[in-house]
C-alpha cells in the first residue's frame, strides 16, 4: 500500500522543536511590529499614506531583530522569536482593552498557559491603543460612511450588520482587506533591485516636473523605492545574523552551511534567485513583508511550483542538488512559513484566554479555532499550459511529498489539475488528502481557465492563474482580486434573501424594511414569487456593493497596499497602488451560502401550495412565523415528501441552479471603482452565524439551525450517495463562479481505504471534473471517530479536518462548528 | 412484451458502490430471496413483498402527530408508554404487533415522519435506467458499471435480463450478483449480456448448508462450474462466518473446488461477518432469532487468504 516516505532526522528536529513550542507553553506574543508601526507613525504624523505605509516597513526593516535560529535552514520570523504570535492594531484596536485589563492579565499571559506576553508587552499595546483608537481602519471606515449609508445595515441585505460576524470578531470591519496573490515569481525572478531601479529612473524623469496627475504617482514611486530598500536591507541583516552565529559555531559543517546562507542573503531580494534555496527564501522574506504590512486575510503565494521549478530542475540537471536535499528544503520551508502566525485581534481577549488554559488544550491551537494560523496562506501547485500539455515540475512532486508526510493544517495547497494530470500526481493529492483532512484541495482548469477568460483575463493569465485566500481563481501576481471582498460583506446570505420575499420585505430579525413587496400569502403564482425574489436580490447586491465601495475608498485613501503593490503586475507601469485600481487585473467577490436552503424552500412552496395545492401560502406563511410550533405534520412532509437539493432530482436542482445564476448574473453586473464583482460561493462558516439569525424556512428548517455550506446540500439530506450529490452540484453554474466554489464531501475511512479507495476516489473526481465540477475537497473520518474526539478531545488533539477554505483541528472547533460539521452527510462507497 | 410493462420490486440502488465488483459500480437491489442466510445483513431483501418498516428515529411522537393509531384495519397499532428518544426527551411511540399485519400499508401512508414506511418500490426499466445514465459517466472513467444484485435478482429473472439488455445497448459493463440458487436455464439467459457473475459461495458442506440456509449446495457449486465451462467470468464472494466457514480445513475445500475452475476465477473476495445489519432486523419487527458472533479478526482474514492465495487464486479481503 502506498506509503509517503519518512522525513530527514534534521527535518524531523526542527519539526519536534516546533510541537514542543506548541505544546511547552513557548509560543509568545509578537509586539515588535506594532511597537515600530506605533513609533513611525507618531514620528511621522502628517506623512502621505503612501508615504506613511511605506516609510513604516522600512523603518521596521531597519530596526526589527534578526534573529538565526539553532537548526535554521531557512531565515526569518515575523518578531524576534522563534515561535511568536503577531497581532495587529491597525484593524479595531479596541480588543487590546480586553488585554491590558490589570485585573486578569497576569492570569491570561503569565500563569502557564500555552501563550506567553511580558508587561513590557502589554505596555506597547496600550500605548499603541492610544495612537490607533483614532486612526485604524475601522475608524476612517466610520469617516466614510454618510449617514444614509447605516440604513443598508440589518435591512436583509447588508447582512453582516454592525461588525459582528461572529462571537470571535469584534469592533467595525476589522481585517477584512485582502485576498490576492502577491507578485512572488516576480520577487524570485526579477527582484527589487530591479524594480527599484526602474522606480527611481521614473522618478528622475519626472523630477522637477510633477504635472497632470503625476503628483501622487510621485509619491507612489518614492513608495516603491523604500519597499525595495527594506527587501533589500531585510536580507542583508539577516546574512549578517548568519555571519554572526557562524562565528561562535563549533560544527564546521553547520558554519560552513551559515556562510553559505549569509552570501546567498546578500545576493536575494536585490537580484534574482539562483537557486532552488534561494527562491524559497526570497518567499519567505516577501510573505513576512506582506504580513508586517498589514494583517489582510487569504495573501496567497500564488504558483509556487511554477515559481521556483525552473532553478529546482536546472540543479538536479547539473547535479549542485540532491532529491534528498531539495525534499528537505521543502519541508523546512513550510515548516518556516507556518511560523507567520497572524492572531484577529477580536479573537483575543484574557477571559477567552484563561478557558483556554484551564481547559488544558494547546492555547495556540485553540485560539485559533475557526481560523488559520498563517490567515489563509494559499500555494497553488499543478496546472495546465496554455498547449493542454501539465505544467507540473519537479517541485510539485516535492511539495506534494511535504504535505503527504507532515500533516500540517495550514499554510494550505491547492492542486490544480486537468484532463492530463500526470497520474503520479493525482496519486500523491489523493494519498496527501486522505491523511491530512483534505490537502490538497482539488481545483479544475478545464471550468476555471474558460470561467477568467470570461472575466476578462488573456489566454496566457487564465492559464497562470492561481488560487487565492480558500477557493478563489485569480490571477497570479497580476490581479488585485480581492475575492473576500473588501469590508464586512464577503459572505451574503441567499437565504435572507427569500425570507424578505416571504416577509413582505420586512427584515424580521431586525425590524427594517427592505423593498416592500407581497406577504406569502398574497402572490398569485410561483412565478411571481420568483420574480420577487430577483428583484430583492438585486436590491440587497447592491447595497452589498455599495458597502464594499466606501470600505474600498477608506482603505485607498487610508490604509494603501504598497508592499504588494511593488511587485503586482500593473501597478508600476501605472503607478498606482492595488487598492486604487493599479493591477492588471481587478476584480471584486461576494459569495453566496444557503443556496441549498433556497432550492428545498422554493420547492416546498411550488410543490405544496402550488401543483398540489395541498397547502395554502397562508397556512405555510403562519408555519413559518410560528417556527413550526403546531406544524409538525406539515413539516415532516416538507422532509419526507418534497425532493431535496443533493439527490439527483432535476426539478428541485434546477431551483438551485436558478438560484445561484441568478446572484451569479446578477453580480457579474456590478462594477466597482476599480472593475467588476465576481460569484463565489464558499463561505468559511459564515453559514452557521446567518443560520442563527434567520427563522423559520419553507424548507422545514426550523428558526436558528444552521443553512447550509458553500454548495453542499442541506446537512444530512442528501441520502442517495455520492453520485447523485455530485449529480445535483452539476446543475449548479460552475462556469460563473469566477470567485470559486467549495464541494465539501465527507468519506468514511474504510470506503477509500488501501490503493483501490484513492483509484475510485480519483475517478470520483475525475468525472465530476469532466462533467463540470469547479472545486473539490474531501474529508476521510467516520462520524464514529468524530463523536470519540468529541469526547476524549486530548486523544485527537491531531485530527485534522477540511472545513471550507481552510483545514484545522477538529478539536479546537467550536461545539456548534463541530455538530455541523458531523451532520454533513457522511458517504460510504 | 413491451420493456416498461415489466416491473420488479426493489429495496434499494445504490451509487458509488465499490464493494460490488471492480470499478465504481452502480448497483440496483431487487427484493426477494429463496435463502434464509442467519447473518443476512440486509434482511428486508428476503421476502418478495413489500413490508411495514419502523425507525423509531424518525417518529415525531403520538402525542404531536399520531395518525398511525386509527388507520390499522387489523388493530396491530396502539399507544405505548411514555419513553425516551435518542436526544433524552420524553416521546410516546407507537407500539406495532405484526401478528395480524398483512402489510396493507395504510400506517405508512399515514405517517408524514416516514417512521412507518413500507420497504420496496415497485420499478419499471425506465425507472431505474434513468439512474443508471446519469451515474454511467462515473463507470466510463473507472472501468466500473452495473451490477445486479438482491435478494436474489435471477428469482425475478425477466426484468433482470430486460434491465442488462438495457445496460448493454449503452455499452455497460454488467455484473449479475447470484446465490447460484436457480436454474441454469436462467443464468444461461443472461449469459450474453453479463460480464461477470458476483457468485456466492457460502459454504462447501452441502448438509451444514441445508441445515444452517435451508438449502444444500449442489445446485450452486454445479451452476458455478456450468458458468465456467460456458466461458463465463466469476467473481467469488464468501461471507467468512466464524464456527462456520472460517476453518483452515473448510478453506481447504473452498481452495480445491475453485482450483477445479480456475480459469473462469477473476477474483474470490473474503467479506469478514460484521453487525452492521443487525439494527435492520429491529426495523423489520420480527423478533427473529439472529446469528450474532463476533467479527473474524484481522489476522484470521489474512491468513485465509494467503491460504487460497497459496492455490494460485487471486483473493481480496472486502
Amino acid at each position: 500500500m502506498f506509503k509517503f516516505a519518512p522525513v530527514s532526522d534534521r527535518i524531523k528536529k526542527i519539526r519536534e522543536k516546533r510541537d514542543a513550542f506548541t505544546n511547552g507553553k513557548l509560543i509568545t506574543i509578537n509586539t515588535e511590529r506594532t511597537k515600530l508601526y506605533t513609533e513611525y507613525y507618531k514620528q511621522h504624523p502628517n506623512e502621505h499614506p503612501l508615504l506613511k505605509r511605506s516609510g513604516a516597513i522600512l523603518y521596521w526593516a531597519q530596526n526589527k531583530v534578526c534573529n538565526v535560529f539553532d537548526d535554521d535552514i531557512f531565515v526569518g520570523t515575523p518578531g524576534p522569536d522563534e515561535r511568536s504570535m503577531s497581532i495587529y492594531v491597525d484593524g479595531s484596536p479596541e480588543f487590546i482593552l480586553g488585554i491590558i485589563d490589570e485585573r486578569t492579565f497576569k492570569e491570561a499571559w503569565q500563569s502557564g498557559g500555552a501563550v506567553y506576553m511580558s508587561d513590557e508587552q502589554r505596555d506597547i499595546l496600550a500605548e499603541a491603543y492610544d495612537v490607533w483608537k483614532d486612526c485604524s481602519i475601522s475608524k476612517m471606515f466610520e469617516g466614510v460612511l454618510t449617514d444614509d449609508m447605516w440604513d443598508g445595515f440589518d435591512n436583509g441585505s447588508i447582512i453582516l450588520g454592525k461588525g459582528k460576524f461572529d462571537e470571535g470578531y469584534t469592533g467595525v470591519f476589522a481585517g477584512t482587506q485582502g485576498h490576492y496573490s502577491a507578485n512572488f515569481k516576480a520577487a524570485v525572478n526579477v527582484g527589487f533591485g530591479e524594480i527599484r531601479r526602474q522606480a527611481l529612473d521614473i522618478l528622475a524623469k519626472h523630477k522637477g516636473k510633477i504635472m497632470g496627475d503625476w503628483a501622487k504617482k510621485h509619491l507612489f514611486y518614492t513608495g516603491v523605492v523604500r519597499v525595495c530598500d527594506a527587501a533589500i536591507i531585510l536580507s542583508k541583516r539577516y546574512a549578517q545574523s548568519c555571519r554572526a552565529k557562524a562565528g561562535n559555531e563549533v560544527n564546521a559543517e553547520r558554519k560552513a552551511e551559515l556562510l553559505q546562507m549569509a552570501e546567498s542573503l546578500d545576493w536575494i531580494m536585490e537580484h534574482p534567485a539562483r537557486t532552488y534555496w534561494e527562491a524559497l527564501q526570497i518567499h519567505i522574506f516577501y510573505q513576512i513583508m506582506l504580513s508586517t504590512d498589514n494583517q489582510q486575510h487569504g495573501q496567497s503565494m500564488g504558483r509556487v511550483d511554477k515559481s521556483v521549478g525552473h532553478l529546482l530542475e536546472k540543479q538536479l540537471a547539473e547535479g549542485s542538488i540532491t532529491q534528498e536535499l531539495a525534499q528537505e528544503y521543502t519541508d523546512a520551508f513550510l515548516l518556516r512559513l507556518c511560523d507567520i502566525i497572524v492572531v484577529h485581534g477580536g479573537m483575543l481577549n484574557n477571559e477567552r484566554v484563561i478557558e483556554l488554559n484551564k481547559a488544558g488544550m494547546n492555547a495556540y491551537m485553540a485560539i485559533y479555532s475557526d481560523m488559520t494560523a498563517t490567515g489563509g496562506i494559499v500555494l497553488t501547485i499543478g496546472g495546465s499550459k496554455p498547449n493542454g500539455d501539465d505544467d507540473s515540475n519537479a517541485a510539485t512532486y516535492c511539495l506534494l511529498q511535504t504535505y503527504g508526510r507532515m500533516n500540517f493544517t495550514d499554510p494550505t495547497v491547492a492542486l490544480r489539475v486537468h484532463k492530463n494530470t500526470p497520474d503520479e500526481i493525482w496519486r500523491l493529492g489523493i494519498e496527501s488528502s486522505k491523511i491530512s483532512g483534505g490537502l490538497p484541495q482539488f481545483q479544475n482548469d478545464d471550468i476555471i481557465i474558460p470561467a477568467l477568460i470570461n472575466d476578462g483575463f488573456s489566454i496566457e493569465d487564465a492559464y497562470d492563474y492561481s488560487i487565492v485566500g480558500c477557493v478563489e481563481p485569480g490571477g497570479n501576481g497580476n490581479e488585485w482580486s480581492a475575492s473576500g471582498a473588501t469590508g464586512g460583506n464577503s459572505v451574503w446570505s441567499i437565504s435572507e434573501v427569500l425570507m424578505l420575499v416571504i416577509n413582505g420585505g420586512l427584515n424580521v430579525r431586525s425590524g427594517k424594511m427592505s423593498l416592500p413587496c407581497k406577504k406569502l400569502y398574497e402572490y398569485g403564482s410561483f412565478d411571481e414569487i420568483k420574480a420577487e425574489f430577483v428583484r430583492q436580490m438585486d436590491y440587497g447586491l447592491d447595497w452589498a456593493v455599495s458597502h464594499c465601495e466606501m470600505f474600498e475608498l477608506a482603505y485607498s485613501t487610508f490604509y494603501p497596499c504598497i508592499v504588494a503593490s511593488t511587485m503586482l503586475d500593473g501597478c508600476m507601469q501605472s503607478g498606482m497602488d492595488a487598492t486604487e485600481g493599479g493591477a492588471k487585473y481587478n476584480r471584486t467577490g461576494i459569495q453566496v451560502c444557503g443556496t441549498a436552503n433556497v432550492a428545498d424552500s422554493l420547492m416546498a412552496i411550488k410543490k405544496l401550495c402550488f401543483d398540489d395545492k395541498t397547502v395554502s401560502l397562508r397556512e405555510m406563511y403562519d408555519a413559518l412565523q410560528a417556527n413550526w410550533v403546531g406544524y409538525e405534520q406539515l413539516r415532516q412532509t416538507i422532509i419526507s415528501e418534497v425532493p431535496h437539493y443533493g439527490n439527483d432530482i432535476p426539478e428541485v436542482d434546477e431551483l438551485a441552479g436558478w438560484a445561484l445564476e441568478t446572484f451569479a448574473d446578477l453580480i457579474h453586473t456590478k462594477r466597482g471603482r476599480r472593475g467588476y464583482y465576481s460569484a463565489g460561493t464558499f463561505t468559511v462558516t459564515a453559514h452557521l452565524y446567518f443560520g442563527s439569525i434567520l427563522g423559520a424556512t419553507p424548507d422545514g428548517r426550523k428558526a436558528g439551525e444552521p443553512i447550509a455550506d458553500a454548495i453542499s446540500p442541506r446537512q444530512g439530506f442528501d441520502k442517495k450517495g455520492p453520485t447523485a450529490y455530485l449529480r445535483s452540484a452539476l446543475c449548479l453554474p460552475h462556469y460563473k463562479l469566477s470567485n470559486g466554489d467549495a464541494l465539501n464531501i465527507r468519506f468514511t475511512p474504510s470506503s477509500v481505504s488501501g490503493d483501490e479507495g484513492a483509484q475510485k476516489l480519483k475517478n470520483l473526481i475525475y468525472t465530476y471534473f469532466r462533467l463540470g465540477g469547479m472545486q473539490v475537497q474531501f474529508n476521510v473520518v467516520s462520524t464514529a471517530q468524530l463523536r470519540e474526539a468529541q469526547k476524549n478531545p486530548l486523544e485527537y488533539k491531531d485530527l485534522v479536518v477540511r472545513i471550507a477554505g481552510f483545514s484545522t483541528y477538529f478539536v479546537t472547533l467550536r461545539e456548534n462548528l463541530q455538530e455541523d460539521f458531523i451532520t454533513r452527510t457522511e458517504q460510504s462507497m | 412484451m413491451q420493456k416498461n410493462n415489466i416491473t420488479a420490486l426493489i429495496y434499494d440502488i445504490q451509487g458509488f458502490s465499490v464493494q460490488d465488483g471492480p470499478g465504481v459500480r452502480t448497483t440496483v437491489f431487487l427484493k426477494g430471496c429463496p435463502l434464509r442466510c442467519p447473518w443476512c445483513h440486509s434482511p428486508e431483501s428476503q421476502r418478495f413483498d413489500r413490508e411495514l418498516n419502523w425507525m423509531s428515529i424518525r417518529c415525531i411522537g403520538l402525542d404531536t402527530c399520531g395518525m398511525c393509531l386509527d388507520v390499522c384495519p387489523n388493530g396491530c397499532i396502539k399507544a405505548g408508554e411514555v419513553t425516551q428518544n435518542a436526544a433524552g426527551d420524553d416521546i410516546r411511540y407507537p407500539e406495532v404487533d405484526k401478528t395480524n399485519c398483512d402489510e396493507c400499508g395504510k400506517c405508512a401512508a399515514a405517517c408524514k415522519a416516514t417512521a412507518l414506511y413500507m420497504c420496496g418500490d415497485e420499478v419499471t426499466i425506465d425507472d431505474v435506467m434513468y439512474r443508471i445514465k446519469r451515474d454511467k459517466p462515473f463507470f466510463e472513467d473507472s472501468g466500473g458499471g452495473v451490477t445486479v444484485s438482491g435478494g436474489e435478482c435471477l428469482a425475478q429473472p425477466e426484468f433482470t435480463l430486460e434491465l442488462i439488455k438495457s445496460c448493454k445497448e449503452l455499452d455497460i459493463n454488467v455484473a449479475i450478483d447470484t446465490t447460484g440458487f436457480v436454474k441454469y436455464d436462467v443464468i444461461k439467459s443472461v449469459m450474453p449480456y453479463t460480464d461477470m457473475f458476483l457468485y456466492d459461495l457460502k459454504c462447501m458442506d452441502s448438509d451444514l448448508h441445508k441445515q444452517v440456509i435451508g438449502v444444500p449446495n449442489e445446485l450452486i457449486l454445479e451452476n458455478a462450474k456450468r458458468i465456467a465451462e460456458a466461458g463465463g467470468k466469476l467473481w467469488i464472494r464468501i461471507p467468512v462466518m466464524p464456527m462456520y466457514n472460517d476453518s483452515e480445513e473448510h478453506f481447504k475445500l473452498y481452495g480445491e473446488f475453485l482450483s477445479e475452475i480456475k480459469d473462469a476465477v477473476i477474483m474470490v473476495q473474503l467479506l469478514p461477518y460484521h453487525k452492521m445489519g443487525l439494527s435492520k432486523y429491529a426495523r423489520l419487527l420480527t423478533n427473529k432469532q439472529v446469528f450474532t458472533a463476533e467479527p473474524p479478526s484481522d489476522a484470521l482474514m489474512d491468513a485465509r487468504k494467503a491460504q487460497l492465495e497459496a492455490m494460485g487464486l487471486p483473493v481480496r479481503i472486502h
